[in-house]
């Protein structure tokens, strides 16, 4: 009863911050609807392409070096412009990945700006759409960059794809500095100082969000510092010298070593991109964390399922960086283990979203008995 | 609103559209160009092993490195 009271106070304070047709709302629902769209997108790529992918740069790197000691150049450009392409594949997809997500949270972050944004509602809820048209065009327009290249394009070396994608990122840029513009009228105005509702929520999920998301932020600091001072510098030196190695090898015909050169410069891409999605993983997944803590409020669900869909998240939040980071030693093990921690934040975040979704659907439906 | 909650907010937000535009002028002048560079001369310094000139070889592959590393 008294759980069912704090959660109908708190969802009753966060009414107006979350009215129908409001800006909050557009950027509360689109901001987890974009995140929830990334991580699909993420587990999708990881599953199907990244491993096949880079298994195919690795057999058109071997065959460039088998053109290098039976030397033919033409066959080697003719490989590396396979590996060109594949590299823009993966790259690609990783950027539609990662702005997907960031728009994301950056939709979250406006929402719970939104009380302090010195501008009419109309105003807010103009630069709302703004900005979550920018946020999906831009992800679709790096996409597109694969695909698309250069056909029609008026420009060089810029292709339709990447025009697009920078017009959204003007969109975004448009939206965020009107939005910082009403923040400065807010600070410079002569308003009375007044506590944002939802950031005074100390619920149980709330609490646990913020100290998990700052401990796993910390966490991914502190691994971004080791990786700097331990390992940056070894690994750009290895890379120039792995490839010296393996063209002198090559061109000396002595294939059998440029082939385990090669294996070993895989190796050391693989270190790489390890380590950095690691690191980058879990510093999101924090900051997630911490603004899905100011949202609890609007999650309409029981006290027990809020709960549930916290752990959950932090699970998947932990889960997920651990296997990428363990994938060196572990191989597809640990990257199954590491699409099944994504798969645990994507159902929480679905679970918080069908909360949110209820929410406004309550505050609709009072205002329509209240018409 | 505390002094230094409107500091985090507006630096949060003033860095963001920082960050963005200078994603934005990356994507436009520069990411294009290096990837090109990059791609040149990776394939400069096959291209030139497999004519059997190795310091050109060497020296295409350090561009490729000091390309990258910017």
């Amino acid at each position: 009863m008294a759980q069912h009271q704090t959660m109908s106070s708190t969802a009753a304070a966060s009414a107006s911050a979350l009215a129908s047709g409001s800006a909050a709302r557009l950027l509360v629902i689109g901001g987890i609807a974009l995140i929830i769209a990334g991580l699909i997108f993420g587990d999708i790529f990881a599953v199907f392409l990244l491993h096949q992918n880079a298994e195919r740069i690795g057999e058109n790197l071997l065959a460039a070096i088998r053109a290098v000691a039976a030397g033919d150049p033409a066959a080697v450009s003719r490989h590396f412009a396979n590996i060109g392409r594949l590299l823009e594949n993966r790259g690609t997809k990783v950027d539609t990945h990662v702005h997907v997500i960031d728009f994301g949270y950056l939709a979250l972050l406006l929402a719970l700006l939104q009380s302090y944004v010195a501008l009419s509602e109309q105003w807010r809820r103009r630069l709302a759409k703004i900005f979550l048209v920018g946020a999906a065009t831009l992800p679709v327009g790096v996409f597109a960059i694969y695909y698309l290249r250069l056909a029609y394009s008026p420009l060089p070396s810029i292709g339709w794809g990447s025009i697009v994608a920078d017009f959204g990122g003007l969109l975004v840029i448009l939206a965020c500095t009107g939005t910082l513009l009403g923040l400065w009228r807010y600070v410079r105005g002569p308003r009375v100082a007044t506590e944002h509702e939802l950031l005074q929520d100390r619920s149980w999920g709330g609490r646990v969000l913020l100290a998990g998301g700052t401990l796993l932020i910390l966490a991914g600091f502190l691994h971004g510092l080791y990786y700097a001072a331990r390992d940056l510098e070894r690994l750009h030196a290895s890379e120039a010298a792995i490839l010296k190695s393996i063209v002198q090898e090559a061109a000396t015909n002595n294939l059998p070593t440029a082939e385990a050169r090669v294996n070993d410069y895989g190796m050391l891409q693989a270190e790489k991109g390890v380590k950095i999605a690691a690191h980058s993983h879990i510093i999101e997944f924090g900051l997630l964390a911490m603004m899905l803590a100011f949202i609890q409020p609007y999650v309409y669900l029981s006290e027990h399922w809020r709960r549930r869909w916290v752990v959950v998240y932090l699970a998947g939040s932990v889960i997920l960086p651990v296997a990428v980071f363990l994938e060196l030693y572990f191989g597809l093990l640990a990257g199954g283990v590491a699409d099944f921690g994504g798969l645990l934040v994507i159902l929480a975040l679905f679970g918080m979203l069908a909360g949110v979704l209820r929410h406004t659907g309550r505050i609709d439906a009072a205002q329509g008995v209240a018409a | 609103m505390s002094p230094p909650r409107k500091l985090l907010i507006i630096g949060g937000l003033g860095l963001a559209v920082w960050g963005m535009s200078f994603g934005l002028w990356y994507a436009l002048f520069d990411e294009h160009q290096t990837l090109e560079r990059m791609g040149a001369s990776l394939t400069t310094g096959f291209v030139r092993a497999a004519e059997r000139n190795l310091p050109a070889a060497h020296a295409a592959i350090d561009q490729y490195a000091a390309a990258k590393y910017e």
